[in-house]
């Protein structure tokens, strides 16, 4: 047998939000594709400690933002130094992989599913290759088992009691490619859906009712949504996800299948924001806006009215972020061009900090409106607040459904796996 | 992949050029090669969708010397824009730039980019 040791490293949350800690995805998805001789044990740093003195054979570092890069960097140094080989993998290692390079033995580029078995073997040999680039050629998606959800620490997910989502996925890829996104970098630029019969064996697999659907978009294809939704009905999760087609048809399927609440980027403030807000609701669907800030076109007035905006059409949340340059968007590139940005701290690169120069104010001037457009939106009613009129909406359709569960007593006294300070 | 690269088709593009971007992947970019007396000016056309990989920011010092090599254009000759076409989108940051990307060369190779935008009629006067 192989010991694995898989790291997920922590990164710095963002002040004055709600902090929770989901189990993350990609470490699952990546668990669920390691050779048998493979005993992997899975170090969420954010929830779990570890010590650099435990016996292990190889370490593995899954990076999903660019600020869990550094700290990624870290600890791959510290076991280098102690003579261990480690392997980087995961969306965040394929945004910041030259640099990676440099605190790596190895790299893995690209999605998992069928190519684990070579680079353990080459391990094994002492053949282990500096890179591992599957990025122009994905795998057929009917390869991608369950997630190996059996690696969670479970009960480092628990806030009072009360279980977090888990994350699943329908589907890879997307076929937009949007200005401030990676996503086509990362997934290409084809839509890959997952055999229906592959999804719901997943679902079926998760001891859980609550999901997070992580896909980039549903809005790809319409006849593959509501096939998708008709997939998930007998299920009877409740889910949140990014965006899902607003026709009527699928909305009415997306409610059955237990949508929850869904993404709704609000980026004007024109009717057809507001009309698709109600037409969700109509469905029973809540909606958390995502509002990012300091685009080209956005003026600090645009921000102001934007914000004023988002207090009229009745969102269940929202979420500010402020426009940040990842490597391989077009976003990085053309403020590259311009030589706009302005800090190349990658911890810094966690959407609620100011790395470049906004086109029409100040990077301080666009600081300050991100700090407003939070504090106005949560002023007469808190996230958390906010987040607990969410849950009891779903509480209440579980109860209909007979799938609610209660918190579990034995943790209402612990956060993450921390104990609550009172 | 022709077809769609076809809506950016202009004046400032001959061809399609395929070139090995980042890590391998097949990346195309729109190209046109016109020499003078003493320079000779590169235009790289980025192809949004229709490019699957590198774009020509981020790979600019190596496609420019990718392109003097399979071209034999002298290093300290070229003189490399970058034009990003207009995308007929409503958003501002989809319209049409041209950047003139400066390098150093160092042992026959561009090196260190700088991007400086130039209008329209600046490159049309380059042709000329």
């Amino acid at each position: 047998m192989i010991k694995f040791r898989l790291i997920y490293p922590m990164w710095e949350k963002l002040q004055g939000q709600t902090h929770f800690d989901l189990p993350p995805h990609a470490p699952v998805v990546f668990a669920a594709s390691l050779p048998d001789y493979v005993e992997v044990e899975f170090i969420d740093e954010n929830v779990d400690v570890f010590n650099f003195e435990d016996p292990v054979d190889f370490v593995g570092i899954s990076m999903m933002l660019s600020s869990q890069v550094k700290r990624g960097w870290e600890i791959a140094d510290e076991y280098r130094k102690r003579g261990l080989k480690v392997i980087f993998g995961g969306i965040g290692t394929m945004l910041h992989a030259e640099e990676t390079m440099l605190h790596a033995d190895s790299m893995f580029l690209g999605e998992v599913e069928g190519r684990l078995e070579k680079v353990f073997e080459d391990f094994q040999k002492n053949q282990l290759k500096s890179l591992y680039n599957f990025m122009s050629n994905p795998p057929d998606t009917a390869l991608i088992e369950p997630a190996k959800r059996d690696i969670l620490n479970r009960e480092k997910y628990y806030h009072k009691g009360v279980q977090m989502v888990d994350l699943f996925h329908a589907s890879r890829g997307c076929k937009f490619n949007c200005y401030p996104c990676a996503v086509s970098y990362l997934g290409g630029r084809k839509f890959r859906p997952r055999p229906f019969d592959k999804v719901a064996e997943e679902l079926e697999s998760i001891d859980n009712n609550r999901l997070f659907v992580v896909d980039n978009t549903l809005a790809q294809d319409a006849e593959w949504e509501k096939e998708l939704f008709k997939t998930m009905i007998p299920f009877k999760k409740h889910w949140c996800s990014h965006t899902i087609d607003d026709n009527p048809e699928i909305l009415d399927l997306a409610a059955q299948a237990g949508a929850w609440y869904v993404y709704q980027a609000v980026f004007d403030t024109s009717d057809y924001i507001r009309e698709r807000i109600k037409k969700y609701h109509d469905h029973g669907i809540g909606v958390e806006g995502t509002i990012l800030l300091g685009m080209d076109n956005q003026t600090e007035d645009d921000i102001l009215k934007l914000i004023d905006f988002l207090q009229e059409i009745d969102l269940d949340l929202a979420e500010f972020t402020v426009l940040t340059p990842f490597p391989h968007t077009k976003a990085y590139d053309d403020m590259l061009r311009d030589g706009r940005i302005i800090d190349n701290d990658w911890n810094n690169y966690n959407a609620g900090k100011v790395v470049f120069q906004p086109k029409h104010m100040t990077p301080t001037r666009l600081q300050e409106l991100y700090h407003f457009a939070w504090d106005t939106f949560y002023k007469d009613e808190s996230q958390e607040q906010k987040m607990f009129k969410l849950m009891m909406k779903v509480v209440e359709k579980e109860i209909e459904l007979g799938t609610y569960k209660k918190p579990r007593t034995d943790l209402a006294e612990k956060s993450f796996g921390k104990a609550i300070e009172r | 992949m022709k077809i769609k690269a076809m809506n950016f088709y202009s004046v400032y593009m001959d061809d399609i050029f395929e070139f090995e971007g980042q890590w391998g992947v097949v990346s195309h970019c729109g190209l046109k090669i016109v020499e003078k007396a003493h320079q000779v000016i590169v235009i790289t056309t980025e192809l949004y969708d229709s490019n699957p990989g590198t774009s020509v920011t981020r790979w600019a010092t190596q496609l420019a010397n990718t392109i003097c090599d399979l071209k034999k254009i002298d290093p300290g000759k070229i003189k490399f824009i970058v034009h990003i076409p207009d995308r007929k989108s409503k958003l501002e940051f989809y319209k049409e730039t041209f950047d003139l990307v400066s390098f150093n060369t160092e042992n026959g190779r561009v090196v260190n980019p700088v991007w400086n935008k130039i209008s329209k009629i600046e490159v049309d006067n380059l042709l000329r």
